[in-house]
């Protein structure tokens, strides 16, 4: 398992930077053709906002792919010491990544059922009448890919070391 | 009210324990919702908030915003912003710490982060403390305490999240944080001047600049100068909203990173922009079980049953806001800035409303207090930041050095209690 984890985390990670780093460009030209084609063409881009809403969606669940994947998350470390002579390290970290699968199951199957849900009724979009079901499934896809890479995380047991590794990655 | 507040005890248990903030305010939430209206009911609310909140045109403002902080970070401004403030107040005495302020100032001005702030800073502003001999608590205390500087001098994450929970104007909100984030640089400055004045051989003034090193740090002043008027103007003057302002500023510091000799590989880029993207779904994940866990909170009648305590207290609304920063502040030595935003105002927005609290008043009070929290113990996320970049400090050291810093904010907010007008003047303009 271990093995087969270390194989394939590291070529997800790197598409996933990939799709993020062109999620993101993506969400920023935008924004700024859109001003200037308002100002200095008075063209501004049609849907815009639409687009930067569903580019907005699909970012945060890729970035998701990768803070799954390195167990990056907020944290409260007041009590680390403490706990660490009450219960052996490793146990808790355990107890704590099945708690994240966990919720992250329950958040990706609940945007896959909202997806479904739309495609049933069909809803569109106001400007660009584009399906809301079409980023709904994107986003519930990414999401069930983050929770993979949550797994393949876990079984490599690799840790962040939290607040220590945020000097180095800021 | 039971429901609720075991909900919040159940929270911080679980938070205690290591469980990822996100998650456990997520299942809270839904467990919480579920107890009041059935799974079911909760499973679909939560599955249905996130995509809202994902799709939500005004938070799409928080990726932009911290895209141009990561490039700015990138772009390796400090060294040029610090070696531009010595020039000129390197010469007084405790000069290269009130330049550490000036320069904390001036990267906030184009950064949303107090601990990116604080990151830099520490790596560029250390090394010459420790050659004219500064006191390791003066020295590693001013970058710590200025660090917080980056929450309050827009463009700012917290603020922009308060504006979403409060309903209220980013645009305002970034306004009205201008003349506060000023004050605090000039108190700051007070605080550096009051440590060395009672112990002068804690900061001596520094050796006047090498000319040439003083030009070319000064060119780096103009483009920061610049974006920051840029950002902050076009939204004074409504030209665009807040999110094409992010959107802009990216560009912008995108624009210097690469003027800078920075992000001339494809390799860099997509480093860069992924970091971004990393820090956006961490912050994402706090905030989506933040809002499933406020519809829990309010579904349990807990902030109206809220309204009536208050009633019977008969708290005027100064005593009402004096309560709310007391728990904030006990609230920050638990949970980082966007954890108190997040799970505190929600829960008094009803109360505040009815009360006729000025809401951007308001929100610089909040942020204030949460800036104390950046540097207060137990926790304290700046100083934690400042000791991971110099392993060599020692925490016991810093904590001594923010303490006149924290005086300096506890200054900060009494001004802004009893002058409200240096929140409210600008955005009143507006």
């Amino acid at each position: 398992m271990r093995a087969f984890a270390q194989a394939v985390l590291p070529p997800l990670m790197r598409i996933a930077e990939l799709v993020t780093a062109v999620l993101l460009f993506a969400m920023m030209m935008l924004t700024f053709a859109d001003v200037v084609g308002r100002y200095v063409f008075t063209a501004p881009i049609f849907g815009a906002a639409e687009m930067i809403q569903f580019l907005l969606a699909m970012t945060i669940f890729a970035g998701l792919c990768l803070v799954n994947a390195r167990d990056e998350h907020i944290t409260v470390e007041l009590f680390e010491v403490q706990l660490d002579h009450i219960m052996p390290h490793a146990v808790r970290r355990i107890i704590i990544q099945l708690f994240s699968v966990g919720v992250m199951a329950i958040i990706a199957y609940q945007l896959y059922q909202y997806a479904l849900d739309a495609e049933k009724i069909g809803t569109r979009t106001i400007v660009l009448e584009w399906p809301l079901a079409a980023v709904s499934f994107t986003v519930a896809g990414l999401s069930v890919v983050s929770l993979i890479m949550q797994v393949l995380g876990l079984l490599l047991a690799r840790e962040s070391h939290g607040i220590e590794d945020l000097g180095n990655r800021l | 009210m039971i429901p609720a507040l075991t909900g919040f005890a159940v929270l911080i248990l679980l938070c205690f324990f290591g469980f990822r903030v996100g998650f456990a305010t997520m299942l809270v939430g839904i467990v919480g919702f579920a107890y009041l209206r059935g799974f079911p009911a909760a499973l679909s609310l939560a599955g249905q908030q996130i995509m809202e909140d994902a799709m939500n045109y005004n938070l799409s403002v928080i990726p932009l915003f911290i895209l141009m902080g990561t490039f700015i970070y990138r772009a390796e401004l400090s060294r040029d912003l610090y070696d531009a403030a010595y020039a000129g107040f390197g010469r007084f005495k405790g000069g290269l710490a009130l330049s550490t302020v000036v320069a904390c100032a001036g990267f906030s001005a184009v950064c949303g982060s107090s601990l990116a702030t604080a990151a830099t800073m520490t790596k560029v502003a250390i090394p010459p403390m420790r050659h004219y001999r500064y006191s390791d608590s003066l020295a590693s205390g001013s970058i710590a305490a200025s660090g917080t500087l980056g929450i309050m001098i827009p463009p700012s994450v917290p603020l922009v999240i308060y504006a979403i929970v409060a309903q209220q104007d980013i645009g305002k909100l970034f306004i009205a944080g201008v003349l506060p984030g000023l004050l605090l640089v000039g108190l700051f400055l007070g605080a550096v001047r009051l440590t060395v004045w009672r112990n002068p051989e804690h900061g001596p003034a520094g050796d006047p600049l090498d000319p040439e090193v003083k030009r070319r740090a000064l060119r780096v002043v103009w483009p920061v100068l610049s974006l920051f008027v840029l950002v902050l103007g076009g939204i004074y003057g409504s030209i665009f909203t807040p999110t094409e302002a992010a959107g802009i500023g990216a560009f912008g510091a995108a624009l210097i990173s690469l003027q800078r000799g920075h992000l001339r590989s494809l390799d860099e880029w997509i480093s860069t922009l992924a970091e971004a993207a990393r820090t956006t779904a961490t912050l994402f994940i706090v905030i989506f079980g933040a809002l499933v866990f406020a519809e829990f909170i309010n579904l349990s009648g807990m902030p109206y049953d809220l309204l009536d305590v208050i009633d019977s207290l008969h708290l005027s609304p100064t005593g009402l806001v004096i309560a709310i920063v007391a728990i904030a502040i006990f609230m920050g030595m638990i949970f980082e800035s966007i954890g108190i935003l997040l799970l505190l105002v929600p829960v008094f927005l009803p109360a505040l409303n009815q009360s006729g609290v000025n809401m951007i008043w308001f929100g610089i009070v909040v942020v204030l207090v949460t800036e104390l929290g950046l540097i207060t113990p137990p926790i304290g996320m700046n100083v934690f930041v400042v000791k991971a970049v110099m392993p060599n400090l020692k925490l016991a050291r810093i904590f001594a050095g923010v303490t006149p810093f924290i005086g300096a904010i506890l200054v900060a907010l009494v001004l802004i209690f009893l002058f409200p007008g240096i929140a409210t003047f600008l955005p009143r303009w507006m």
